[in-house]
């Protein structure tokens, strides 16, 4: 029996369907059990997005080197820097494939190629309305406080309309049987955050800065059963300036509560 | 392709360009909102956002791409990710946000307070979960509240919103949904293992595999991306990164269905 190369079985295995591949695969043991592997090794990726960040961070590409990526247009210089970020940041990744599907979608085909009519007059004036409302809004956000860049680097996507505040710790809290991680709410904006272990002394046990919101206990630090400890976490939203979080209270070893 | 609204932005004559690039674009930004939503006030509400937002700062975010236009480089692709992230911005934070959660409502109360905290504040999944326990009272095991994550999901993407739901949450975490470690740290300590699996590939093979795999893009976009010659390179990197990965949970003892 003739099997296909083996790369060929990819596509199948994540459901791209041919009727050849499926009739072949469907009489042939030694296929069927490598499409079986091929499944198994991408759903324990896809599992993984279960953990991925996706928020958006101080170190996301803007949307210049984002559409250069997209259309394979990436120069040499920034070109690791960018692929290296991609394989990280589920946000970045997000934009390039909502990217990809609208460059695919049939309605704008014509808006890509350039196949523009020629202005005739001012035909702009029918969209005064919408531009109007649009000032109006305009006048509105002027008296909105807003962060973002000055515009004078190539840097992150215009800021959105969020509140800000302290970051909340939420595991681990009160009683726990152990403690693994460390857990808290984002901050819009925040480029990281810095967490600090203490314990009942207020000595510090450990303390670690990172851009996600998460921190894994090292084994380096070894937790008293049923001992007091506290820990919070200040989040950085602008340059030296930090928002701390309230001082949060855990024992573990015990039964959780 | 000549962009013939630069020359006057850069002239200082700016309402001038704008005249000309509205003009230029206006369809290509239209076509691109209504991939996301075609209900008209909601079209012609978001066209205003990506006006004001594109006229802002002293048309700031124009001036920052002139200075990068060139023949190779098509601008209608930069505004494109543009017309997405005002888009997506706009359903989550403003007025558009009370369109969704005319969605929101019709779902279960669990995966109401999942949608809101997952697609609209883009919590990650793991914060979401703390949030539901801690603030909400939730009382259920990490693999119960992936399970309802996945369901959330898969109600957002089998609604009218579908494009738009995929630019506000990503893709779905899929998988095995009954991981026996039903604990948010001991599946990072599986994934741990996963990680450095991916780590032994070349960097450009790591991102095919989460960009086809994950990401779920086709095979011949990876490839233009990534500078691949055509979708079969695709395919057989991401055979030999799923070889190496699956030999590598072999070794750390994990077997199909624990993650």
């Amino acid at each position: 029996m003739t099997h296909p190369v083996p790369e060929s079985l990819v596509p199948y295995a994540l459901g791209e369907g041919n009727p050849a591949t499926a009739r072949h695969v469907e009489g042939c043991a030694t296929c069927r059990a490598e499409v079986a592997r091929l499944r198994e090794g991408a759903d324990s990726l896809r599992a993984a997005v279960a953990l991925e960040r996706r928020t958006e961070t101080s170190g996301c590409l803007d949307e210049l080197t984002i559409a250069d990526f997209v259309m394979g247009r990436l120069g040499r210089e920034i070109r690791g820097p960018a692929v290296a970020h991609l394989s990280t940041c589920a946000h970045c990744r997000g934009v390039v494939r909502a990217t990809g599907r609208l460059l695919a979608d049939t309605a704008l085909g014509p808006e890509f190629s350039g196949a523009v009519p020629a202005p005739a007059g001012r035909r702009w004036l029918r969209w005064s309305l919408p531009l109007g409302l649009a000032a109006a809004a305009a006048l509105v956000l002027l008296l909105v406080p807003r962060g973002g860049d000055d515009g004078s680097t190539p840097s992150l996507r215009d800021t959105t309309l969020t509140t800000g505040g302290a970051p909340i710790p939420l595991a681990p809290r009160a009683s726990v049987a152990r403690v693994h991680r460390f857990v808290w709410s984002s901050v819009p904006r925040a480029a990281r955050y810095r967490l600090r272990l203490y314990d009942a002394e207020g000595a510090v046990l450990w303390t670690l800065e990172t851009s996600d919101t998460a921190l894994a206990l090292p084994g380096s630090v070894k937790l008293v059963p049923l001992g007091r400890y506290f820990w919070k976490v200040e989040a950085q939203t602008e340059w030296r300036r930090w928002t701390a979080s309230d001082l949060v209270e855990f024992t573990a070893g015990g039964p959780s509560r | 392709m000549v962009e013939s609204w630069i020359a006057p932005l850069e002239a200082g004559d700016a309402e001038a360009s704008w005249d000309l690039f509205i003009e230029r674009y206006r369809r290509l930004i239209f076509g691109a909102i209504r991939h996301y939503t075609t209900e008209p006030d909601e079209v012609m509400d978001v066209f205003a956002r990506v006006c004001e937002a594109l006229r802002g700062d002293d048309f700031a975010r124009l001036r920052r791409c002139a200075g990068r236009v060139d023949p190779n480089r098509p601008f209608s692709t930069w505004l494109v990710v543009v017309v997405h992230n005002l888009t997506v911005d706009w359903f989550r934070h403003r007025d558009g946000r009370s369109r969704l959660n005319a969605f929101a409502t019709a779902l279960p109360s669990l995966r109401k307070r999942i949608f809101e905290y997952v697609f609209l504040e883009q919590r990650p999944h793991v914060e979401a979960y703390e949030l539901l326990r801690s603030l909400d009272g939730a009382d259920l095991s990490f693999g119960e509240f992936l399970r309802e994550l996945s369901e959330t999901y898969r109600a957002a993407a089998s609604s009218r919103r579908e494009p738009l739901v995929a630019g506000l949450a990503g893709p779905r975490p899929g998988g095995s949904l009954n991981p026996p470690a039903a604990d948010p740290a001991e599946l990072a300590e599986q994934q741990q293992v996963l990680a450095a699996a991916l780590e032994s590939l070349p960097p450009g093979d790591r991102l095919a595999v989460r960009l086809y795999v994950v990401d779920e893009m086709p095979a011949e976009q990876v490839a233009r991306v990534l500078g691949y010659p055509n979708a079969k390179t695709v395919y057989n990197r991401v055979y030999r990164a799923l070889a190496a990965v699956r030999a590598r949970l072999e070794q750390a003892g994990i077997k199909g269905g624990d993650l």
